[in-house]
């Protein structure tokens, strides 16, 4: 998600904090396990932990927070949210429709022409999509954008992402299960621009 | 305190005796009788049978997995798999498993040699089996989530037998529910709640966990046989009905149904602990605390499920973060309470030989390992990056059900096999199939964090062909063969034993300190 | 004996549900939405109605072809003689017999030459030239009326300096056209041309629904001209596309694998996209005898059972 607002890291930030935590965590358990050494905790580095745990709770809510609001508040500016949204209006630069179907994607762009299982942007552009779902619950993930959402027949699902800089195909597939053809429904993020590296997929890609 | 060795707290009968029980079991007994121990025994064999079960369809399915293209699985039969595997799994093996060890234990913390209401244990036991008939005849095929409106499309014409065994299983767990709750709140009234053992409240936060939360479970399962005969249309959006309807219904139960095998599995780690250290839990009203903490906070929890199905917003989604986030806490004091009573005096030789005091090691390990990443899924901006649904879910829950749960499981197998056969098993094997699961989980529960993190897909019967991807699935699959080749070795030393192995009497497992250094004796409480 | 007992139940348990689940497969069924969230999303205003143009932006380099395809596709072909495929004697009319030998070269004649019109020779030989003619143009007359039906001087082959049709040089027509022309022409070596509209013989309306088309076996004989209107009357969206049996041969090894979607296939006749409610129409002309099929790719609406063929007179594979 933190991609799609340029940041860096937030994702690597967070997994190292919890692999640190866990690293204590075990050294303590074969501390305890195999240090000759004993130690009686008192009952008060108990309530210290919990107050470090607290901390850890605070810190990650504040920064989550921070992120998906500064994502909802982009929606939430452009009204996107608003019945009777006109993306004639918005600041987007790009807006497609994302009909999700059972089992492809068929993208339909400003200009009401449609694609399958492609859709073209230009480098470092902000791309709304409006996903629809035609059947059943489906899934919407750019690993390059680093966004997923799911969403249901009935209801218009917004997400925007801000395009690769580099050119080149990235990968887009759905992530909820939604039949056979799941495995199979994958699509591609085609972002123009002069290929140095021409035909280089990235086909996965992660902050 | 809740130590094991308080004769007044256990009763004052002597009962950790080792008795062939089963060997002595006829089939009238294995299928009426109500005595609490064959009722236990019998629900712990089948599930264990179950495990077997689930473990099977894994590990077809990791073969189709291991490498990229189609070759012996299509989509439909791959995914009949694991949804058997994860139903089998979960209802039909982690959480019977666990309810049946409290059955087992239940009377010797009452201090009586009864089970109140064992009709009810009975019963539950065969609705389970039904549910399981009905469940493998259907071959569903539409994950162990089954969200509408594709789970009321797909399966084909006996479909139905599925939303049944829902069903079915709902009202077995609420039984069992009851059972629990009645027996701990017994022995919480004749020994009054702050001389309670652990595992009564254990019993007490798992009765309240189960009867909360499964009628709902129930429902979910009628509405979505009513749906598909189309006699409502609650759930089918192309009928007028609201997939939302669902997500808040199931997941209701959806996320207590993760704690109903953990509980208990926490409260036999609580009565085994001090068991095999010789000295009382650490601190018992942190243990009290964080049974109550987690039972509370259970129920509030589960929209984070279906988070990335709404646009984020509002002030449901930020409490879900924040109680979400909070809820590792009662987690984190169940193991700070562990490692201190580990650590506060020398550890018995005996306790390092014996194979269930391994398998309680590598459950905290794993408690931790699946338990850290809790905060990660947490959080809305990681969740709708790179977890939701990608291999970074599976990863977490394998941790727990498998590295955490199931290893507790067969602590708990280990320890009671000489009360159950009057015999002890081959420690090599023991420790061969402790080398092999413990091996095998960390090896698949890192395979499937990088997967994760590398946005794999769930519910895939073939990947696209990268590196990032094939290389891990590759190992993947090469340590789901260890764990199967651990349950083999497992079942072949529980069977062996049972008639060849050396026969046992007095205390099993008895404190034996080979170290001269301090002694065993009770830390004094608060 | 209990241990015993739960250890030999188990085990049929096992072997049991092992056999009934991938043994013993279970049939896939995919039921639809009583109603799409396409009729109400066009209601709404958010799609337009009536067919949408594709997306020129798209290039078909976006999709790739893999190599392998080339390799099964042959491999396809040489099995069609050789007994897979019952074919028959194919008769191509007075001149002989198409032999499609094994060495990969196709040879159209008894003679080993191709004759299309009786002023010329068309020798499709191994080393990739094609030499249409001795005066430099393709008379393809089919029905020998003296009419020609395709004139290859105005089709330029591209680039690659093997196929130059026209000996007054080149009409570069784009890359969009380059590859119009190749389709066509691998119609015309299938024996099914088609092209968006043209005269044709007669009409047959067709429609596609979950999971079928309203007709699964067309009977056309050579030389006819059919005009198809294909709508969707289904729920869901599908493609509609023709393809030569080697052609599908040819891909069928990785029409189940995790990136069909992310690929391309060579097709006679591909319209990517038909939502539902929208209506092609497109003219087929049956060259000579043969059997070609026609469905919707998918992932799984074929194998659903979203596949026909069109087929002369004693030419209907079994399906």
């Amino acid at each position: 998600m933190e991609n799609a607002l340029g940041l860096a890291g937030y994702q690597s930030t967070m997994i190292i904090i919890v692999f640190v935590v866990l690293g204590f965590g075990i050294a303590a358990l074969f501390a305890a396990l195999f240090l000759p050494a004993r130690w009686r905790l008192p009952y008060s580095m108990e309530f210290l932990f919990v107050g470090l745990l607290v901390v850890m709770v605070w810190y990650g809510d504040k920064r989550s927070t921070e992120i998906y609001t500064a994502y909802q508040d982009r929606l939430e500016e452009e009204g996107v949210l608003e019945v009777g949204y006109d993306p004639e209006e918005g600041e987007f630069d790009q807006v497609v429709r994302v009909l999700a179907f059972q089992w492809g994607f068929a993208f339909v762009n400003e200009e009401d022409e449609i694609s399958r299982n492609a859709v073209v942007v230009q480098p470092g552009e902000t791309v709304l999509f409006s996903l629809f779902a035609n059947d059943v619950i489906h899934g919407f993930n750019i690993p390059a954008a680093g966004i997923t959402a799911e969403f249901e027949p009935g209801v218009e699902r917004n997400v925007w992402i801000r395009a690769p800089q580099e050119p080149g195909k990235y990968l887009i597939q759905c992530l909820n299960y939604c039949g056979v053809g799941h495995a199979q429904m994958k699509a591609w993020l085609v972002v123009q621009g002069d290929e140095g590296d021409g035909d280089e997929d990235h086909e996965e890609g992660e902050a | 305190m809740a130590s094991v060795h308080d004769a007044e707290r256990m009763g004052t009968k002597p009962h950790w005796e080792p008795e062939d029980v089963i060997g002595k079991m006829t089939l009238s007994t294995l299928l009426f009788s109500h005595h609490y121990r064959h009722i236990a025994i019998k629900g712990m064999l089948t599930s264990v049978v179950m495990l077997g079960l689930g473990g099977l369809m894994a590990i077809l399915f990791r073969t189709e997995l291991a490498y990229p293209d189609i070759q012996i699985l299509d989509a439909r039969p791959y995914m009949s798999l694991m949804t058997l595997h994860g139903m089998f799994m979960v209802f039909g093996f982690i959480i019977p498993f666990v309810v049946s060890i409290m059955y087992y234990m239940m009377p010797k913390i009452l201090g009586t040699e009864e089970l109140l209401w064992a009709r009810g244990a009975q019963w539950s036991y065969w609705l389970l089996i039904l549910a399981a008939v009905l469940l493998v005849i259907s071959r569903p095929d539409f994950t162990w989530t089954f969200y509408p409106p594709m789970s009321l499309r797909v399966g084909g014409e006996l479909v139905w037998m599925g939303y049944v065994a829902v069903a079915l299983v709902a009202l077995s767990e609420f039984l069992a529910g009851a059972v629990l709750l009645k027996n701990g709140l017994a022995a919480a009234k004749r020994k009054g709640f702050s001389k309670l053992p652990l595992m009564g409240w254990g019993a007490i936060s798992e009765g309240i966990l189960l009867l909360l939360s499964t009628p709902i479970l129930g429902l979910v399962g009628i509405v979505m046989l009513t749906d598909w005969l189309e006699v409502t249309a609650l759930y089918d959006p192309a009928r007028g009905g609201n997939v939302m309807t669902f997500m808040f219904m199931f997941w209701f139960y959806g996320h207590p149904a993760v704690y109903l095998p953990l509980m208990p599995a926490v409260a036999i780690l609580y009565t085994l602990l001090p068991r095999f250290l010789g000295r009382p839990i650490w601190s018992y009203w942190s243990a009290v605390t964080a049974f109550a903490l987690l039972t509370v906070l259970g129920f509030v929890v589960y929209p984070h499920h279906f988070q990335p199905a709404e646009n984020v917003s509002g002030w449901l989604q930020r409490t879900t973060q924040i109680l979400t986030l909070m809820i590792f806490i009662p987690s984190t004091l169940h193991v700070f309470n562990w490692i201190a009573t580990l650590w506060s005096d020398p550890i018995p030789a005996s306790a390092r030989r014996a194979v269930p005091f391994k398998f309680i090691v590598a459950s905290i390990f794993f408690l931790m390992y699946g338990g850290v990443t809790a905060y990660v899924n947490a959080q809305i901006a990681t969740d709708s990056d790179f977890v939701h649904n990608t291999y970074f879910v599976p990863a977490h829950f394998h941790a727990m059900f498998v590295g955490f749960m199931a290893n507790m499981a067969m602590a708990g197998i280990y320890y009671l096999y000489p009360y159950f056969t009057g015999r002890m098993y081959s420690q090599r094997m023991g420790n061969i199939h402790f080398w092999f699961w413990q091996i095998g989980i960390f090896t698949k529960v890192t395979m499937m964090y990088l997967l994760g993190f590398n946005y794999f897909p769930r519910w895939v019967v073939d990947y696209l062909d990268l590196p990032q991807w094939s290389t891990p699935q590759l190992i993947l699959t090469g340590a789901a063969y260890l764990i199967g080749l651990g349950f083999i070795v497992f079942v072949y030393n529980i069977m062996r034993s049972s008639t060849l192995g050396t026969t046992v009497s007095g205390d099993p497992w008895a404190i034996e300190d080979n170290d001269t250094s301090g002694s065993a004796e009770p830390v004094p409480a608060e | 004996m209990i241990m015993r007992l739960f250890l030999i139940f188990g085990l049929i348990l096992l072997g049991g549900t092992g056999y009934f689940i991938v043994v013993q497969t279970p049939p896939t069924v995919q039921a639809t939405p009583m109603i799409g969230e396409i009729e109400r999303i066009r209601e709404e205003g958010l799609l337009p109605e009536g067919i949408m143009s594709e997306n020129e932006e798209i290039e078909h380099e976006v999709f790739g072809v893999p190599p392998e395809d080339e390799a099964m596709i042959e491999a396809a072909m040489e099995n069609m003689d050789m007994g897979d495929m019952d074919m028959g004697g194919m008769d191509m009319g007075a001149d002989g017999e198409m032999d499609m030998a094994a060495d990969g070269e196709m040879d159209m004649g008894a003679d080993g030459e191709m004759d299309m019109a009786a002023d010329g020779e068309m020798d499709m030989a191994a080393d990739g030239e094609m030499d249409m003619a001795a005066d430099g143009e393709m008379d393809m007359d089919m029905d020998g009326d003296g009419v020609p039906d395709m004139r290859a001087s105005e089709m330029d082959m591209g680039a690659d300096g093997g196929m130059d049709m026209a000996a007054d040089g080149e009409m570069d027509m784009g890359a969009d056209d380059e590859e119009e022309a190749e389709r066509l022409m691998a119609g015309q070596m299938a024996g099914l041309i088609i092209t968006d509209d043209g005269e044709f013989d007669r009409e047959i309306a067709l429609s596609m629904s979950e999971w079928t088309f309203s007709e699964l076996e067309i009977d056309a004989k050579p030389g006819e001209r059919i005009r198809f209107t294909m709508r969707n009357d289904g729920n869901i969206v599908h493609e509609f596309m023709f393809m030569g049996m080697a052609q599908m041969q040819g891909v069928n090894y990785r029409a189940r694998r995790a990136d069909w979607n992310l690929l391309e296939h060579e097709a006679l006749y591909e319209q990517s996209l038909l939502l539902p409610g929208e209506e092609i129409t497109f003219v087929a002309e049956v060259v000579r005898p043969g059997a070609w099929m026609f469905m919707c790719m998918l992932p799984y609406h074929m194998q659903l059972g979203m596949m026909g063929q069109l087929a002369t007179e004693g030419m209907a594979m079994d399906m």
